[in-house]
């Protein structure tokens, strides 16, 4: 996120340079090229370890395919995406693997991400197996659990016994138990209750501590995200417009849209 | 509009070729030299030539393809070898007995199907509700072997009302046609009837369940109002879905129903060419279904697309 | 003083031995807005469903609810279908899902229409129009032509309030009008609702999770958990000085940019654990499993003590002041 590229070059874990994402809409004659709609435009992120990145924008600014992009679920039309100095697009076998295991996603329904027929200490080790993760993977999941404040017991519950804020913290230690350096999350609490948000934003406030990883906080709430992350990148009409520290962004707004976000941002 | 049948009209065309390609292949692979299945293991080399010349089967594969399919488009069926008769003529006295038993089926089959299906879906917490989604489900499992035979045994035989098999042209006495078309279209409309009612039954209760429904009850909108201007509307694009695929389905169960109930129908020919091993006569019997099952799907596109409005939009 | 409007008393909303909504007690008057805050599960959309006598299969209420005078627990259905719209009429919460997909937008406003029979001074078309002017729709005669699919997701809500106040009823529950739609439109959608129901002279009863909503648009509140209304009181005095300990933890995990501006790093407060499933509420007080000042007195139910204006369920109100 640094302006200084070349002071935290060594420490850059993933860079985003100029993306764009087109994606075809439905034709509208039966003879005419697909037309393109653009869904984000030349948006350059530079994430290194320790960094905590909200990501803040309306719906349909593009936030959400700029975080699909960062975590290699879409390809981008244009620009580059690198993973500790390789471009993804030409990554060897073994870089990609490097790639799968440092790059973890927490999507915003818990629910709808796990597999309601596998006990969740299933769920937990299958990325370990998949991944190839070295180690003793019933100690690697009882470590996680406790960092994020469930009970061991737990592995060997299924989903729908949970809560939805129990599950969310699940479906976070299912992304750390590979211990990744990027931990990109998709509106994690906009699912939950208040009363549950609060502790989901707890969680992620303490994972910032973490000075190996880099944690992505994407939401439409601006409180949630200035209130847990360190920096703010703000999304509008596909594109990034503003970027800077919390306080710099909310004391400070350069741009309408970030006004508006703050302005909408009703308090008690 | 124009795009969308101008689209499904291809559709139907691939479909329409694919499928006859499949069928003239599936004729000469599994059926072998048409001529020898004519005239049987025995035949002589001579005899067998003699009938390829008189076939057209000496010529190439790709011809042979292109002729028959020329022929099938401009309505020339070619001549049932055993008969020396016309295929057109014996079309012509087939298929109004089979559609008659279609269309008498089909009757019967959404009489029963539409107010059952409605009524359980409205009844679907009660005991009704469930006692008539059993009986469909008996309706659903009865072959029609069984349930044709019971009806003939009991309204033909035991109360001697109606007619237990045979045909009578619609040109000769029609009110015989109708006694005569009575049992075999129950006896195809209950199972057809009861799969329907299963379907409506769930398509209504499916959008019932919707909260756009609760929305319209909310601004003053009655729960028999509901039903029928929303629910029902709503649910016909499904049910529209599985009408086209019973519709399909009806063409193997009118196989059963003509043989059960001896209807000179389609089916009938279609067997009877089988066993004289008039292959090629059966090439374009099965063609002319196969056209008839494309031409339904086609119809059940268009219906969809005037159902649902949304279609029209771009 | 204005006058009551709808008066809930004892009221319990039940599907056997299990209740979402349990004994609770409360008025609107005419011109009032009162915001009536819970979690998932607190009973509060089980409340704003049984007033429109829309409850699902199985379910029923219990007690008495007078709107303007008329009891709608025992009321018939024909008689419910008479009010609704009229006197009575909802928001709902997905506007993608609380709209017919198979019609146009048009059709369904007209239908909202049509069946109170509205005495108009104009005609049909310009009444919809400037109803939808009132909506802040762009483009109105256009957007009539669209299906639900093709308008944006505060477009929608909006024709649903439009929906909602188009026979001018005196009362409007609005089931979490927001939560489909982002911050940004969220407070457009609001705007939209309030100026409506003041335009009309209504009284509205806004059901949402979100505390900074009621605070900014309601001028009384009502916080439910696990089907009872632990405080209810005047917005200002509420917020400002909370006396349950489940309305001063809801409101001490709020997470709002001024705390942020203001005390940066410092940590939420969060409440433990998760309220009770319908299913398992405790006897006595509800809370009593998350609460920090807990005793052996909360294994009763304790009584809603009046506190000046505001009553609160609690066997632990430290101080009576406002």
């Amino acid at each position: 996120m640094s302006k200084q590229d070349s002071a935290t070059e060594s420490k850059a874990i993933l860079i985003v340079e100029n993306a764009s994402y087109e994606y075809r809409a439905v034709r509208k004659k039966l003879i005419s090229r697909a037309v393109r709609q653009s869904a984000l435009g030349n948006a350059s992120m530079t994430i290194s370890s320790g960094d905590a990145i909200g990501i803040v924008g309306s719906s349909g600014a593009g936030k959400t395919t700029f975080a699909r992009i960062l975590s290699g679920q879409l390809v981008p039309s244009s620009g580059v995406v690198s993973y500790l100095g390789t471009d993804l697009q030409q990554m060897s076998n073994e870089n990609e693997l490097g790639f799968r295991r440092g790059v973890q996603y927490v999507f915003q329904n818990p629910r709808a991400s796990f597999d309601p027929r596998l006990k969740l200490g299933d769920s937990l080790l299958e990325p370990l197996k998949s991944l190839k993760i070295l180690g003793n993977h019933q100690n690697i999941i009882d470590q996680t659990l406790i960092k994020v404040g469930l009970d061991i017991s737990m592995i060997d519950r299924f989903s729908h016994e949970l809560s939805g804020g129990q599950l969310q913290r699940m479906a976070i230690a299912r992304a750390l138990v590979v211990k990744p350096k990027v931990l990109i999350a998709d509106e994690p609490s906009s699912s939950l209750d208040v009363s549950v948000r609060a502790q989901i934003l707890n969680l992620f406030k303490d994972l910032t501590d973490d000075e190996d990883m880099a944690l992505i906080l994407i939401a439409h709430d601006l409180a949630a995200v200035a209130y847990t992350t360190k920096q703010i990148v703000v999304f509008s009409a596909g594109g990034i417009v503003e970027q800077g520290s919390v306080s710099e962004v909310l004391v400070a707004p350069k741009h309408k849209a970030t006004a508006d976000l703050i302005d909408a941002s009703i308090g008690i | 509009m124009s795009i969308f049948l101008f689209r499904r009209f291809l559709a139907f065309l691939v479909a329409f070729f694919l499928t006859s390609i499949l069928i003239f292949v599936l004729v000469r692979v599994i059926g072998g030299n048409p001529a020898t299945t004519l005239l049987g293991e025995y035949s002589t080399p001579e005899a067998v030539r003699e009938i390829e010349i008189q076939l057209g089967l000496d010529r190439p594969i790709v011809i042979q393809y292109f002729e028959w399919i020329i022929n099938l488009c401009s309505g020339d069926l070619g001549t049932s070898f055993r008969s020396g008769l016309e295929v057109n003529y014996l079309l012509a006295s087939a298929i109004p007995v089979s559609i008659s038993l279609s269309i008498g089926a089909l009757i019967v089959a959404v009489l029963i199907g539409f107010p059952l299906g409605i009524i359980s879906a409205v009844k679907s917490y009660r005991g009704s509700g469930t006692a008539l989604d059993f009986f469909s489900q008996i309706g659903v499992a009865m072959p029609i072997f069984w349930s044709g035979a019971l009806l003939s045994m009991f309204f033909g035989v035991r109360l001697g009302l109606l007619p237990t098999g045979g045909w009578v042209g619609w040109s000769e006495n029609y009110a015989q046609s109708l006694r005569h078309l009575v049992l075999p279209s129950i006896a195809l409309g209950i199972g057809i009837g009861s799969v329907i009612t299963r379907f409506v039954r769930t398509a209504v209760v499916e959008v019932m369940r919707q909260d756009y429904v609760r929305t319209g009850r909310a601004f003053g909108m009655s729960e028999y109002r509901a039903l029928f201007s929303i629910g029902l509307r709503n649910a016909s694009l499904p049910i529209v879905t599985v009408l086209g695929n019973i519709v399909s389905h009806l063409v193997g169960g009118t196989v059963i129903t003509e043989t059960l109930f001896s209807m000179p129908g389609l089916s009938r020919m279609i067997l009877d060419n089988v066993i004289s091993r008039d292959i090629l006569v059966v090439q374009n019997l099965v063609m002319i279904i196969v056209v008839y099952i494309l031409i339904v799907n086609f119809i059940v596109d268009i219906s969809y697309f005037s159902l649902d409005k949304r279609l029209r939009v771009k | 003083m204005s006058k009551d409007l709808l008066t809930v008393k004892n009221y319990s909303v039940s599907s056997g031995s299990i209740s979402a909504v349990r004994q609770v007690d409360f008025k609107v008057s005419e011109n009032e807005k009162l915001g009536i805050v819970g979690e998932s599960g607190a009973g509060k959309s089980m409340l704003g469903l049984s007033l429109m006598g829309l409850l699902p299969f199985g379910w029923e209420s219990t007690g008495s609810a007078e709107l303007a005078g008329r009891e709608l627990v025992s009321m018939s259905e024909k008689d419910l279908v008479g009010i609704r719209g009229r006197d009575i009429s909802m928001v709902f919460q997905d506007s993608l899902s609380a709209l017919n997909p198979m019609k146009k937008i048009g059709k369904q406003l007209e239908f909202a229409f049509k069946h109170a029979e509205v005495s108009r001074s104009e005609s049909f078309d310009e009444y919809i129009l400037t109803l939808m002017h009132s909506l802040k729709i762009d483009d109105p005669e256009l957007s009539l032509q669209k299906y639900p699919h093709q308008l944006s997701g505060g477009q929608r809500q909006r024709i649903l309030i439009g929906m909602a106040v188009a026979c001018n009823p005196r009362l409007i529950v609005a089931d979490e009008p927001t939560t489909s739609v982002d911050s940004v439109i969220q407070r457009d959608v609001l705007d939209v609702l309030i100026s409506n129901v003041s335009r009309l002279g209504a009284s509205l009863v806004l059901i949402t999770h979100d505390l900074a909503v009621v605070s900014n648009y309601c001028e009384k509140i009502i916080v439910m958990y696990a089907g009872k209304i632990v405080e209810s009181g005047p917005v200002v005095s509420v917020m400002g000085n909370p006396k349950h300990p489940y309305t001063k933890a809801l409101i001490g995990s709020h997470i709002s940019l001024k705390h942020i501006k203001s005390g940066m790093s410092k940590r939420l407060p969060v409440i433990p654990g998760m309220m009770p499933a319908i299913q398992a509420i405790p006897t006595g007080c509800a809370f009593k499993t998350r609460c920090g000042s807990a005793t052996a007195a909360c294994e009763v139910q304790p009584p809603n003590f009046l506190v000046g204006e505001r009553t609160v369920s609690c066997w632990h109100i430290e101080d009576q002041s406002e």
